[in-house]
């Protein structure tokens, strides 16, 4: 081979290998020929761990990039940022790249892009991070003779897509924005929408969020300084806020504007949204304004409002009911907002010219009319805790406060203390609360109470009317404390007993009398929280009393918890005039008196109250008469027939030992100081009856009453029932009268003879029937206790009359003195009765005084009999009526 | 008012003749008057008989006998002019106190004492 072969071919060879050289060296060439490219240019980039470049593109490992913006009238330091983008890739239009052979200058378009974007300021104070960025480049290659070639960008887009900014605790998340810089726009940033989604207080999501402002580089000639973002928009607790201009004095770092909170419905609110556990329910619109100033690293909130419309409020339903609380949050004469100069002056503060907290002071506020002040705090973002105490000063919610039931109920009050509190991991936490309030309530409908609902009505009693009341309450040192209450009852208020046909028939009235008496005065309690310390919630009762009705009321020191499933409360009453306030109605009529005293130990439970063994007693008594509806009678019936039904009961001196068990089940030991059953035709005297009356025994039997174990002193003997069983609704009882010691004169008294006198007392069992007004009585037997006397006294004209047998028989019971006395009567349900009488004795007057037996069999109708017996007396109120008819 | 103005007298007679008679009482161990000076017996405004304050039960018989005596008595008083025994009863003892010594047990209106000299 010719040497000038060799050469072309070493030349033809090098042509190849030396581009193939340069394309294989590249990685280690690359960062001399950016800085070559940078020299001089104000930031400087290092790539490391580039690849071979292909022909669209060559990776990249690393690239960092410092560059220093110079002080300028806006700022008097420099101010130096760190870019760095991992695992990127920049790529070229190949095709482009070609046609600088063929020209000196050409534009062509580069696209970086990485798996992740970092931008931090040296000292890093914050990080904006934006994961899988793309940049596009417009870039203009120069290539002059004897000098490199030039890189001239013309333009750089950047759409930011879900990047965050984090500093310390707090992060903006899902941040938005199109940078779009080119030199035909001089390199000023247009005007593009920013948003930043959510914001991030150490990993929890704050309830602020979704702000968006029109934002560009493009400053104002006149402010040339100031920052400006508008048609700005925020979420505030889900709120919206809008501000039209935040105008940011860099040089000052100042900037003042008002954010207007949009007319939002209440419910919409975190607070009021309807919940499983959020009970309050919205209702209305609410709107505010919060005017921002921000300097030196202090927000300063001034005058900042929040107002309701016209019927804007807050619910509270009431658990299982139909009844609910209301807070009227809508303008008021002279109140048109709920919050208003609401102050608070917020300083960033920093440390290490890191951020260590926002401390916020001078924090007051107008709430409810009344002062809301709090004391200065600080929120750590690393504890992520605040911690204040607020002070309140005559705030008048309680004024806004109403209950409707049955009737619409209104509070009135003002609320004054303190109130520490902690919010923070562990949620809103309250230390030593102390606060104060008179509260005064009004119209609370009585059937309200639980009990008295009267929503069944044949079962339960059924109140009217309303309470009003003065309750001055103060809650100090974990203990609610009232002093000095007064509740009283609206004019005839009560509670009403209804019979199985509906009919009213005792009511036990509530009102307050005349004058300044109230139902409850002078009302005391103190009820501790959280008495025991741990982590259930316990109360400690340490104070109960009331003087109610003459007398007084106290409750036993209790402790009790919210868990429990049983709430002994135990009541002492004292002289309580209750037994006036009883009436009663319809067939029943009287009146009743005296005070009550007595222990109540009530059990409050998940199903309803139970009373275990109450002992009431009272010294009064009265008369209760029963008088069933009066039919239509003629004149001689009036005179002659059927007396009134009419029967007056009296009673003295009751003590009853009463429970109640929880499904309904009653049971009173009772005892009567007397008790007298007064008729038209006579009278008949219980003295001390005492027994066990049992209701609701049996759920399939409501209408059955028993009555057990009753013992009575009856004519100066007893009369007692082992057991009865009545039926209410079909009136009907079955029993056995047990009698003893009964004097023998009492019960021909009864019968109403005035011929026959007798000594001595009789013991008995009598089976007596009663099915509705029919009386039956079974084979009742009755014998002498001892011996006695009997006399039937006649006139001489009677045994001149009396035949010759009848005539020996009144001589022989002239004088008889007994020493045997039985006797047997029965009586059918018509009042047919068969009394039989076998007497054994003798009369010292008779015959020398032989012993003497006589059989007597007396057959008569007991009910004619007990008619009979009261014509006398229905007479006399015929003429007496007819008298005062003629005087009118 | 006449009728009742006869009736009335001729009751106090025939009370005046039944006490002219002094109950014939028969012969016991204990005779009423004894009893009665005792303390062992004292008359009641019933006009009937009953053992006052802490005397024992030895007048027990005597009371009974001449209750039982008395009542039969009574009744046919009472039944001659239509009164109750009680009403015989109290008018018996208005008599009877007027002729007891001073000292002796009255019960009236249930409350014991005796007699004033």
């Amino acid at each position: 081979m010719k040497w000038t072969h060799r050469i072309l071919v070493a030349l033809l060879l090098a042509v190849i290998l030396l581009p193939l050289a340069a394309w294989l060296a590249f990685p280690w060439y690359l960062q001399l020929l950016v800085d070559r490219i940078l020299a001089g240019k104000p930031f400087h980039v290092e790539i490391s761990g580039s690849g071979i470049p292909g022909p669209a593109g060559f990776g990249f490992r690393n690239l960092t990039a410092s560059f220093t913006v110079p002080p300028d009238q806006c700022s008097s330091k420099p101010a130096t940022y760190k870019l760095s983008l991992v695992n990127g890739r920049i790529s070229w239009n190949i095709g482009a790249l070609g046609t600088l052979f063929f020209s000196d200058r050409l534009q062509t378009a580069f696209t970086l892009r990485a798996d992740s974007l970092c931008i931090q300021p040296e000292p890093g104070s914050f990080m904006f991070e934006d994961r899988d960025p793309r940049i596009d480049m417009q870039i203009a290659i120069a290539r002059r003779r004897g000098a490199p070639m030039e890189f001239q960008p013309y333009r750089v887009s950047y759409a930011i897509r879900n990047a965050s900014v984090t500093r310390e605790k707090l992060r903006l998340a899902g941040i938005d924005y199109r940078v779009s810089l080119s030199s035909a726009g001089k390199w000023q940033q247009p005007s593009d929408t920013l948003h930043i989604r959510k914001l991030y207080s150490d990993g929890n999501l704050a309830p602020v969020g979704d702000f968006r402002a029109l934002f560009g580089s493009k400053r104002d000639p006149l402010k040339p300084c100031t920052l400006i973002l508008s048609n700005c928009s925020i979420n505030l607790f889900e709120w919206n806020g809008a501000a039209e201009r935040i105008e940011y004095d860099l040089r000052k770092q100042e900037t003042s504007f008002t954010l207007m909170l949009a007319e939002i419905p209440l419910n919409e609110l975190p607070w009021f949204k309807p919940s499983e556990k959020i009970p309050l329910k919205g209702l209305g619109r609410v709107s505010g304004s919060l005017p921002i100033e921000f300097r030196d690293s202090t927000v300063l909130i001034r005058n900042a409002l929040v107002a309701g419309e016209a019927g804007a409020g807050i619910l509270y339903p009431v658990k299982n009911s139909n009844r609910w609380f209301s807070l009227d949050i809508g303008p008021k004469p002279g109140s048109a907002e709920i919050l208003k100069n609401l102050n608070a002056t917020i300083t960033l503060n920093s440390r290490n010219k890191n951020l260590s907290g926002l401390a916020v002071r001078d924090f007051s506020a107008e709430l409810f009319e009344g002062k809301l002040q709090s004391s200065p705090f600080m929120f750590d973002p690393v504890k992520n805790e605040v911690m204040l105490t607020m002070s309140m000063e005559d705030i008048r919610i309680l004024d806004r406060l109403n209950y409707h039931g049955e009737t619409r109920g209104s509070f009135k009050g003002g609320l004054s203390g303190t109130v520490p509190l902690a919010f923070g991991k562990k949620g809103l936490t309250f230390g030593q609360v102390s606060l104060a309030s008179a509260l005064t309530f009004s119209d609370i409908a009585l059937r309200d109470i639980p009990g008295l609902t009267g929503e069944s009505r044949l079962k339960t009693p059924l109140a009217s009317g309303t309470l009003n009341g003065t309750l001055p309450l103060e809650y100090r040192n974990s203990t609610i404390k009232v002093q000095s209450g007064i509740i009283s009852g609206s004019k005839s208020s009560g509670i009403f007993f209804y019979d199985k046909e509906n009919r009213q028939w005792l009511s036990f009235g509530l009102a307050s009398n005349t004058g300044s008496r109230a139902l409850f005065s002078n009302i005391n309690a103190s009820l501790g929280l959280d008495a025991a310390g741990d982590k259930s919630q316990h109360y400690s009762l340490k104070l109960l009393s009331a003087e109610t009705l003459g007398g007084t009321i106290l409750a036993a020191p209790m402790v009790f918890s919210v868990n429990d499933k049983d709430i002994p409360v135990t009541l002492k009453l004292n002289n309580i005039n209750a037994l006036d306030r009883i009436k009663l109605h319809g067939d029943f009529k009287g009146s009743l008196s005296g005070s009550v005293s007595g222990t109540l130990p009530l059990v409050m439970g998940k199903q309803g109250f139970m009373i275990r063994k109450a002992r009431l007693r009272s010294s009064g008594g009265g008369t209760i008469t029963v008088a069933p509806p009066k039919l239509k009678r003629s004149a001689t019936e009036r005179i002659f027939g059927v007396p009134d039904q009419e029967a007056d009961y009296s009673f003295k001196s009751p003590d009853i030992l009463f429970t109640r068990h929880y499904d309904g089940k009653i049971a009173m030991d009772f005892s009567l100081g007397e008790l007298k059953r007064k008729t038209g035709s006579g009278e008949i005297l219980l003295t001390a009856p005492k027994g066990i009356l049992a209701m609701w025994q049996n759920r399939k039997y409501p209408d059955l009453v028993t009555l057990s174990n009753f013992h009575a002193g009856f004519f100066d003997g007893t009369i007692a029932i082992s057991s009865v069983e009545y039926d209410m609704a079909k009136n009907k009882a079955e029993t056995v009268l047990h009698l003893n010691n009964i004097p023998l004169q009492k019960l021909l008294d009864l019968q109403g003879t005035k011929k026959i006198y007798a000594t001595g007392t009789v013991k008995g069992s009598i089976p007596v029937k009663i099915s509705g007004t029919v009386i039956e009585i079974m084979d009742g037997i009755m014998s002498a206790e001892s011996d006695g006397q009997i006399i039937y006294a006649t006139t001489p004209e009677e045994r001149a009359l009396a035949n010759q047998g009848l005539r020996t028989t009144y001589e022989a019971l002239s004088n008889f003195l007994y020493i045997q006395l039985a006797s047997s009567i029965s009586m059918a349900p018509d009042g047919k009765s068969i009394l039989t009488i076998r007497l054994k004795g003798n009369n010292p007057d008779f015959q020398g005084g032989r012993p003497v037996e006589l059989n007597l069999n007396v057959e008569q109708n007991l009910l004619d009999l007990m008619r009979s017996l009261s014509i006398s007396s229905n007479l006399e109120r015929v003429i007496t009526e007819k008298t005062l008819q003629k005087n009118k | 008012m006449t009728g009742t103005m006869i009736k009335s007298t001729a009751l106090k007679a025939l009370l005046a003749l039944l006490l002219f008679a002094g109950f014939s009482a028969p012969a016991f161990a204990l005779d009423l008057e004894t009893a009665r000076a005792q303390g062992l017996a004292g008359e009641v405004d019933n006009g009937l008989l009953a053992v006052p304050p802490g005397a024992g039960g030895e007048a027990q018989g005597i009371i009974a006998t001449i209750n039982n005596q008395r009542r039969a008595e009574y009744a046919k008083i009472a039944a001659q002019n239509n009164l109750s025994l009680d009403v015989v009863g109290s008018m018996m003892f208005e008599k009877i106190y007027t002729r007891l010594p001073a000292g002796t047990w009255v019960q009236v209106k249930g409350q014991w004492k005796k007699k004033a000299g």
